[in-house]
């Protein structure tokens, strides 16, 4: 039995054709199969081999040149497609969707109340003023004796109290803090007191029964009521914007006499008037005044030789007004929607 | 308070804009939160004629009429739903867009605006209105007809006359003065250099000889002056219009013409008065005198008193017949029946009235003025005004005594001012001259002024004016606290430092917010069972709000959990939460509760860790919150603020808490951590598994304090790593076995860390796999790997010979 070289010839030829197809339809999956299939130790090619040796010795050379030519040449087509399937493969490797999301971090976030009160801090810690702290439990004397609030007088009634008997009591301002730092020390000083208050309100979407101040103190030799509105204004135009205009009008605390409060021009409305500043365009933040000479009485500072001035604003307040928060409430429900949102 | 705009004009001549009446008694320190126009309340409300009225096609309890508002061709269809409605009847139209002060449908008769509105087929180009919805009466059943002279076609507000403008005056407490249109007129007349002027009383014209007689007895001495009229032949009846009208604007219920007579006195000069029955007053006697404790008294409300002594009471010859200052009682009260009244006026001590209003829960505008203080020097001219009134509205004849007890003070207060405290204070210079023309305007008398000092007489309504400083306000609001300027002078000082632990305090919550954690501020009342189960010393209100805020906090879990279920509640289940708060306790000296060293405040740290901790995402796995989380957080915090390591030390489970671990600094304990007890966390509605950590704030900042940030040179020698790879009971502890490393190290190990834990059934149940490595290092040199391996080989034997370790291979 012997195989024509022109049979031969005709099998090379259809491999040809049959390789060259397959290897057009080869992705990057099925290289393998090609591979096998026509180059392997067992495949297509290797089996024309075979029969190179039923093939007459004359025609053997030219045959097994043929064969040489077919292997080389799909050989070759082969690796170049191989070249270039992996050259699109590192293509597609380093390709990146720039458009997918990034890794964000978890977001914490400080309480709209202490972020009120650091940067009202700062301001202060600014102009050389120190934080003092004292207790909430509080007794009579500091919380108002002290601060001439007289027993049976109806400005006690200005600040609706809590007690935990007769003698103690939540304290209703930090402004008790005024007196014990007075009775540690002399002045002069310069002093704020941040902290929490209470008052024996209704809690609804305009009151708590507890909120938070910071108070100020500065006595000194001489201090007058224009260093009193310097101070204020400069803290108003740091913290609302030097564009803010302001007012101040007389008003009435026990401790202070003369004493005031400060308006500054609506920021919401821009003075306009609207809905939070009861169309007035103005809004109150805070109230001051010089330290009344019965304070001084009862903690044994010569009023005399020492004056100075008063100050205190509830942070709730202002918190409120500049996020734009119209129920209180929600400042101590802690929704940390609400609380990401303010981050 | 209400003041009306048409009552101050006459005391003093207003040609001013409200608004600037407005800005000016504000600018005085009686602050005007609102200005209320009368004729801007029946906007779009008009007076109209009833044209013609043809049944309704559709409905049979409603008509159709054609008004007439104004020029003849002017009608509008309306839809009426009162039947008796007729042709030729004047009538109250409300135009679209108006805003109806009443809703009758509403249950609560709040005000709504109208709109244009299809009647079963019929289009209302408007509503004749009742006087329940125009707010003038509560009569809902008939629209509001008009006499038949009324002008068509104008204005209701117009109609009605209501051109006044209402004041709401907030003012301080100690402003008593001012509790009256006069008072108030006197501020304006000063501020705007006005004068001012008190009607005169015409009372010696009327008066009629003596028929009856009485004696008054002081008994109390909360009671310096009392006086009393005598008004025979009076009918009591309705007010004439024009007094409902003024009452009415200042929001005053009319009551009879003696009552309103009493009443508008009151609002008028701010000396409260009270009319009794004369008749009712048994023994023709009164006698002031202070009430004995627990006695009983029935007011004119129909309500029962018990009384705290001293409570000052007006008796006659057998039973207290009214509380002084406060409320008559319904023995002595005026009826339709009285015919004659004995009036009183009388001066009761502020503080004593202010004591009894608390007591009995009873705050009355003659009670706010007497508490506030009263000008003794108004009395009689309040009481004959009043008598005169009466007499003028109610008929009757004045009897020409008048009863008198006690007497007016004279003892006027003399203040020195002098002008260099004035100056300072103020932080500007006046001329003498304008500062007196200042106190004239306020009726401060100048006695003497020289170039230092001024000498002033207080005017007896002024009580709040005592000391110098008093004045200096006065001054100081008459010129304009707008003149004063604003210093931006400094004064020099040195700083003492910040507390420590505010400053702590701070950066704990910046950096706890840096990684991830969203700070809470909450309550510090609960509810006290919550309380009592953390601690035994809690502090209780005496008057909470309600007895779910009763105590104060002893701890920061409770209202935290709370804010963990209303969140949950929300839909944010995954939560990482930080608290820094006081806590309050009663401390061991506690013993009366009298002072407060009795009680202790402390700051804590509370973090709370609760659901995932990642969640899905396309770059991660999700995975839940555990220990370690916040076990991590701590090992963090204590690395940032005491740059060092603390020590974990477990203590038993608490009734509160499983898995617990004290947290220690150079054998200090700052704090404890571990699980929430599901037992606990049941009684606030969670389900999952809440991991917290408790820091004392205080501890933390005094640990804090004795640490320092201390540089150590940088290793510029290479390390070496040695990994090592042990088998041991799940049971056994990692701390068992660095300790086991750290007794056999020698110097060169730098540190070790875990690497790698799992279990798995290869392993064998109840074993798990450890890998930890081993970091060598000398800061002399580079080490050898002999060395090294002979290091590690120390460690591994001790390893081998315990029973319970195996060590699986050593990892190159
Ligand atoms: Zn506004």
């Amino acid at each position: 039995m012997s195989v024509s070289i022109q049979i031969l010839k005709v099998e090379i030829e259809e491999l040809k054709k049959k390789a060259a197809h397959q290897i057009k339809e080869i992705v990057f999956d099925n290289v393998e199969t090609f591979r096998i299939k026509f180059l392997s130790r067992k495949g297509e090619i290797a089996i024309l081999f075979e029969k190179l040796k039923e093939i007459s010795v004359s025609e053997k050379p030219e045959a097994g040149k043929l064969l040489n030519e077919l292997r080389n040449q799909i050989t070759a087509t082969f690796e170049k497609k191989l070249e270039t399937l992996n050259q699109a493969k590192t293509e597609s490797d380093n390709f990146v969707d720039v458009s997918l999301p990034g890794r964000t971090q978890k977001l914490g976030s400080l309480h709209p109340i202490s972020q009120t009160m650091m940067e009202i801090e700062k301001i202060f810690y600014g102009m050389g003023f120190n934080s003092v702290v004292g207790p909430e439990i509080e007794d009579d004397f500091h919380n108002f004796t002290a601060l001439n609030f007289p027993k049976n007088h109806p400005a006690r009634d200005m600040q609706d109290t809590f007690f935990i008997n007769e003698d103690i009591l939540l304290r209703t301002h930090t402004t008790s803090v005024q007196i014990r730092a007075m009775e540690l020390d002399k002045p002069p000083m310069r002093i704020i007191m941040p902290g929490r208050v209470y008052r024996n309100e209704a809690i609804s979407s305009r009151s708590y029964c507890l909120f938070h101040q910071v108070d100020g103190v500065y006595i000194d030799k001489k201090v007058s009521m224009a260093d009193l509105k310097g101070t204020l204004v400069s803290f108003a135009k740091q913290f609302y914007g030097s564009s803010i205009k302001y007012k101040i009008r007389p008003s009435y605390f026990p401790f202070t006499e003369p004493s005031l409060e400060m308006d500054i021009t609506c920021f919401l409305c821009k003075g306009n008037g609207c809905k939070i500043c009861k169309h007035s365009g103005w809004l109150e933040i805070l109230g001051a005044g010089m330290i009344h000479p019965n304070v001084y009485k009862s903690v044994g500072i010569n009023k005399n030789e020492w004056n100075g001035f008063a100050f205190g604003m509830g942070i709730e307040r202002i918190t409120l007004l500049r996020m734009g928060i119209d129920d209180i409430r929600m400042l101590y429900e802690n929704d940390v929607r609400m609380l990401q949102q303010l981050a | 308070m209400k003041i009306s705009l048409n009552w101050l004009q006459d005391y003093i001549s207003l040609s001013e804009s409200p608004e600037k009446i407005a800005s000016t008694l504000t600018s005085l320190g009686l602050e005007v939160e609102n200005i209320e126009y009368q004729s801007a309340k029946y906007e779009k409300i008009i007076t109209g004629k009833v044209l013609s009225v043809s049944d309704h096609p559709n409905a049979t309890k409603l008509k159709v009429c054609q008004v007439e508002i104004g020029k003849k061709e002017n009608k509008l269809n309306i839809v009426c739903g009162d039947l008796n409605v007729s042709a030729g009847q004047k009538v109250v139209v409300a135009l679209e867009g108006s805003i109806i002060p009443h809703n009758q449908h509403d249950p609560n008769g709040k005000p709504f605006k109208l709109v244009k509105t299809n009647l079963r087929g019929i289009t209302s180009e408007g509503m004749l209105c009742s006087e329940y919805e125009l707010d003038i009466s509560e009569n809902k059943e008939s629209i509001c007809i008009l006499p038949t002279d009324a002008k068509v076609g104008i204005k209701f507000s117009s109609y009605l006359n209501y051109n006044d403008v209402i004041f709401d005056v907030a003012l301080t407490p100690n402003r008593g003065d001012c509790l009256s249109h006069f008072g108030i007129a006197r501020e304006l007349g000063a501020k705007l250099n006005k004068i001012i002027s008190l009607p005169k009383n015409s009372l010696k014209e009327i008066l009629s000889n003596k028929k009856h007689n009485l004696s008054i007895e002081l008994v109390s001495k909360n009671t310096s002056l009392y006086l009393g009229r005598i008004i025979s032949g009076v009918k009591v009846s309705k007010s004439p219009s024009w007094l409902k009208k003024r009452l009415a604007s200042i929001g005053v219920r009319s009551i009879n013409n003696i009552v309103d007579s009493t009443n508008y006195v009151m609002f008028e000069i701010g000396q409260p008065l009270h009319a009794f029955d004369f008749n009712k007053i048994k023994g023709k006697k009164i006698i002031v005198k202070d009430s004995v404790k627990n006695e009983k008294f029935k007011t004119l409300d129909g309500k029962n008193h018990k009384l705290n002594e001293s409570t000052i009471m007006i008796c006659d010859s057998s039973q207290a017949i009214g509380i002084a200052g406060i409320m008559g009682g319904e023995n002595s009260e005026i009826s339709n029946e009285t015919t004659t009244i004995f009036l009183e006026a009388a001066i009761f001590s502020s503080e004593s009235i202010r004591r009894s209003s608390k007591f009995l829960g009873i705050n009355s505008d003659a009670s706010t003025r007497f508490e506030r203080g009263l000008d003794s020097s108004k009395t009689k001219w309040a009481i004959d005004k009043a008598a005169e009134l009466i007499s003028q509205i109610a008929g009757g004849k004045v009897e020409e005594k008048l009863f008198q007890a006690g007497s007016i003070s004279t003892s006027p207060n003399k203040i020195t001012l002098s002008l260099n405290k004035l100056f300072s204070y103020l932080g500007y210079k006046l001329k003498v001259t304008l500062i007196i023309k200042y106190f004239q305007a306020l009726e401060i008398k100048v006695i003497k002024s020289n170039s230092k000092n001024i000498v002033c007489q207080v005017p007896k309504h002024r009580n709040d004016i005592i000391q110098d400083v008093d004045l200096i306000e006065e001054i100081a609001r008459l010129h304009g606290y707008e003149n004063i300027p604003s210093s931006a002078k400094v004064h020099y000082q040195f700083n003492k430092p910040q507390s420590k632990q505010e400053i702590i305090s701070d950066e704990i919550k910046i950096y706890l917010a840096s990684i991830g954690l969203n700070e809470i501020c909450t309550n510090s009342f609960i509810k006290k069972t919550t309380g009592e189960k953390l601690d035994k010393n809690i502090v209780k209100l005496a008057n909470p709000i309600s007895a779910d805020l009763e105590i104060l906090k002893p701890s920061l879990l409770p209202t935290m959990l709370g804010t963990i279920h209303f969140n949950q509640n929300q839909g944010s289940t995954n939560l990482a939460l930080f608290e820094i708060g006081t806590i309050y306790k009663k401390s061991n000296t506690y013993k009366s509760g009298k002072n407060i060293s009795e009680y202790t405040e402390r700051q804590q740290l509370l973090i709370t860790l609760i659901g995932k901790s990642e969640i899905k995402k396309w770059f991660q796995r999700e995975r839940n919150y555990d220990l370690f989380d916040v076990k991590g957080i701590i090992e963090s915090l204590c690395y940032k603020f005491l740059f060092d390591k603390c020590n974990f030390i477990s203590f038993d489970k608490t009734e509160l808490t499983l898995n617990n671990l004290n947290i220690n600094f150079n054998s200090e304990s700052i704090g404890k951590l571990g699980l929430v007890h599901k037992k606990y966390l049941l009684d606030f509605g969670i389900e999952e598994e809440v991991f917290y950590a408790e820091i004392d704030l205080e501890g933390f900042v005094k640990v804090a304090k004795q640490c320092k940030k201390q540089f150590k040179p940088i290793n510029r020698f290479p390390g070496i790593r040695r990994d090592i790879a042990l088998i041991t009971p799940k049971s056994l502890l990692y701390s068992d076995l660095t300790e086991i490393i750290e007794k056999n190290k020698d110097e060169k190990l730098e540190h070790h860390e875990i690497f790698d834990l799992y279990s798995s059934k290869e392993i064998g149940n109840n074993l798990k796999s450890i890998a930890i490595s081993l970091y060598y290092q000398s800061s002399e040199r580079t080490l050898t790997d002999e060395e090294v391996d002979k290091s590690v080989h120390k460690i591994i034997q001790k390893f081998e010979i315990n029973k319970n370790i195996i060590v699986r291979r050593k990892l190159d």
